[in-house]
């Protein structure tokens, strides 16, 4: 898409928000965000780019609700659609989708971009999402809400990827220590294609977490197969399978706050063992956040220095992984 | 600005400038054109999850010493879809490589000796054909060496273009079914892709019926100048015949509809399986793959033709030029190989030296050949 017109999208997108009449109000709810992020990977070459991201839904009626998602961003001038979901909602908060959405896995997958205190998900999450365990499938999920509407108590997920890769998750949350605090467990079996054949795929995570003003935290830990290893294992060598393992737990709290002003601090840090045969191979990161928030205006700068140590050199350690970004985003 | 804010910045800042000395991984080029590729890894998942639609994903390429842009990956190919090494689509966005907006990082997950496009596209080159421009790369993504590839170029709208023809429709062999066979004279997108214009067969299709209706040599002859450039086809068929392309006579070739002309022009593409299953053909089994090719052959003008291009390229490439050629391209290529976490595996020398000999076994079959034909 021709730049210009990329940049046409962003600024409409919100425009659109705002400018609901009463009946398209009436038939449609429109949300979203637009952002600016100067990113630098691997703490080099930094890059500008705008994003912007819309969500239309349709009112529920008789229980049914439809979703689309889409999104125009500058740094490959593309307009992508991200979801199409149906939804039929029951009457005991259970509900059923069906669609092309996320397949979730963990908290930072639960919840929304506005809810989450970082700029990118956590390092286990990227490690999720480059063996596909998370991301966006085609599927259907059958979940009953909790009393707040921000979680689930459970849910189950038949998944499958258009790389003919197909999954079940389920998932089980509870209030813990006075329901402050919640626990969830979710559980992925897969079967992934691969060369000559196909691969049993497993993935477990469980998390605690607490969400409120004073303060949000959570540990969640990861264990399953490496399936990009596990193949070249499969096809190359001894069959061997290849786990992997991570430990990750973020912190955040508001260090200033006025009516709808706040300025908040986040420290987090992750372990990752990427084979359980060679423990030496993982990454260690470290991650160092502030951010202003200002009603739906946030403007937050990421730092997080990831320390890989090589395969076949344990005791040499690289720090590609790292990277840096300073985002400006409004939500609508 | 609050007093705390301002602080964390300044640490931050501070931070950020003092990590840039920090260690980083070692990316060699092996003397070879270095191809880098950095993904998110949502991007890298989205990648595998889409394998079969080779839907691109956002991506910053580099390539050393000439380009560095944001722009788009995809995987590429087809067969080699399935395998665990795969081959990249690479698109540039507004940028260019050797006057390219996009180009192919090619696994050739067959080839092992990864030499056999380097040696073939010359060949092809020598009796005047249009081929993809090809060189050795060493490939990363995300930092992580990816092995020996081939930065390869592709055939289409902008191949031609940037050759000055103009061109309208572009046919692809496919599925092994565009050997020029009657079954699939009504059957013809099961053997052809049409780039940009799916359902536009009229002109091969013509060339079809004339193949499988005109029972007269000179009459038929007559029609397939006015659809073809037989020369051109000639020429094609036959390097690919010398080289034992057995997987280019009815798959793994080009038949572009020049404007100018007025005629298909022939072009090669994946040579991965040149000098291959060398035991089990011979010259004659691999002419027989192509009935259109067949037919023309019966033409007297054009089998002279035949055995001049025969006799330019046996001239042109003896033997030992070519197992030459292998041992130099082999010793360009060796630290890649040997670093490669796939190709190290097998042992480059025994790779190469199973190619030469494949090569002689060849050669031997196309010198019988000559001197068959020179009976006849």
């Amino acid at each position: 898409m021709d730049r210009r017109y990329t940049l046409l999208f962003l600024l409409f997108f919100p425009l659109l928000a705002k400018g609901e009449s009463p009946e398209r109000e009436s038939k449609l709810r429109w949300e979203g965000f637009i952002r600016s992020i100067l990113e630098s990977e691997s703490l080099r070459n930094g890059e500008l780019w705008h994003e912007g991201r819309l969500t239309v839904k349709t009112r529920r009626k008789e229980g049914f609700r439809a979703a689309l998602e889409i999104e125009v961003e500058t740094k490959t001038d593309t307009l992508d659609v991200r979801e199409v979901v149906f939804d039929r909602k029951f009457d005991d908060d259970r509900r059923l989708e069906l669609g092309y959405t996320q397949k979730r896995l963990g908290v930072e997958y639960e919840e929304d971009r506005q809810a989450r205190t970082t700029i990118e998900r956590s390092l286990i999450y990227r490690r999720l999402e480059l063996f596909t365990y998370v991301g966006r499938e085609t599927i259907l999920r059958y979940f009953k809400e909790d009393a707040s509407g921000s979680f689930n108590d459970w849910s189950i997920t038949a998944a499958v990827s258009e790389a003919q890769n197909g999954s079940l998750v389920g998932n089980w949350q509870t209030p813990v220590g006075g329901g402050a605090v919640r626990f969830g467990t979710w559980l992925m079996l897969g079967v992934d294609k691969i060369e000559g054949g196909n691969q049993a795929a497993a993935v477990a995570m469980n998390s605690f977490w607490k969400r409120d003003s004073e303060s949000s935290w959570q540990i969640e830990w990861a264990f399953g197969l490496d399936p990009n290893q596990s193949e070249f294992e499969q096809v190359f060598d001894d069959d061997e399978r290849v786990f992997f393992t991570g430990l990750t737990g973020l912190y955040t709290a508001p260090v200033w706050k006025e009516d709808e002003e706040s300025i908040s601090v986040t420290g987090g840090s992750t372990m990752l063992l990427h084979d359980h045969r060679e423990p030496k191979y993982n990454s260690l990161g470290l991650m160092l956040g502030v951010g202003y928030e200002w009603n739906d205006l946030r403007v937050s700068l990421n730092a997080e220095l990831v320390g890989t140590s090589s395969p076949v050199e344990p005791e040499k350690r690289t720090y590609d992984d790292s990277r840096a970004a300073l985002e400006a985003i409004y939500f609508f | 600005m609050h007093r705390g804010m301002q602080l964390c910045l300044a640490v931050s800042l501070l931070n950020l400038w003092a990590c840039r000395s920090l260690p980083m991984k070692e990316i060699n080029s092996y003397g070879l054109q270095l191809v880098s590729v950095d993904l998110k890894a949502e991007d890298m998942g989205r990648l595998n999850s889409q394998v079969q639609s080779k839907r691109p994903v956002a991506a910053t390429i580099r390539i050393a010493g000439s380009m560095r842009t944001q722009c788009q990956v995809s995987y590429a190919g087809r067969s080699s879809l399935d395998a665990y090494r795969k081959s990249f689509e690479l698109d540039f966005c507004d940028q260019t490589y050797r006057g390219r907006e996009s180009y192919r990082l090619s696994a050739q997950s067959v080839d092992r000796t990864m030499l056999r496009s380097l040696v073939g596209y010359p060949i092809f080159q020598a009796v005047e054909l249009k081929t993809p421009e090809v060189e050795a790369a060493a490939a990363y993504v995300n930092k992580d060496y990816l092995g020996l590839y081939l930065l390869l170029e592709t055939v289409d709208r902008e191949f031609y273009g940037k050759r000055k023809v103009a061109v309208r429709e572009i046919y692809k062999a496919r599925f092994g079914n565009a050997g020029f066979q009657r079954d699939f004279l009504n059957r013809l997108s099961e053997a052809f892709s049409v780039e940009d214009k799916p359902d536009n067969y009229t002109f091969l299709k013509e060339l079809y019926e004339a193949l499988w209706s005109i029972d007269d040599d000179a009459v038929f002859y007559r029609r397939a100048d006015q659809l073809l450039d037989i020369d051109n086809f000639l020429r094609y068929m036959a390097a690919a015949v010398f080289v034992c392309h057995w997987d280019g006579l009815n798959n793994n070739y080009y038949l572009g509809y020049e404007l100018e002309r007025q005629k298909l022009v022939t072009t090669p593409w994946d040579l991965d399986r040149i000098w291959e299953r060398t035991g089990v053909f011979t010259p004659q089994s691999v002419i027989s793959i192509n009935a259109l090719l067949v037919r023309l052959l019966k033409i007297p003008e054009v089998r002279a033709r035949w055995i001049e291009i025969l006799d330019l390229l046996t001239t042109r490439f003896p033997l030992e030029q070519l197992k030459g050629e292998v041992d130099r391209l082999g010793e360009l290529t060796a630290q890649a190989y040997a670093k490669d976490p796939i190709l190290s595996r097998k042992t480059q020398s025994e790779e190469l030296d199973e190619l030469k000999d494949r090569m002689e076994e060849w050669y031997e079959k196309i010198q019988d050949y000559r001197r068959q034909i020179a009976i006849e």
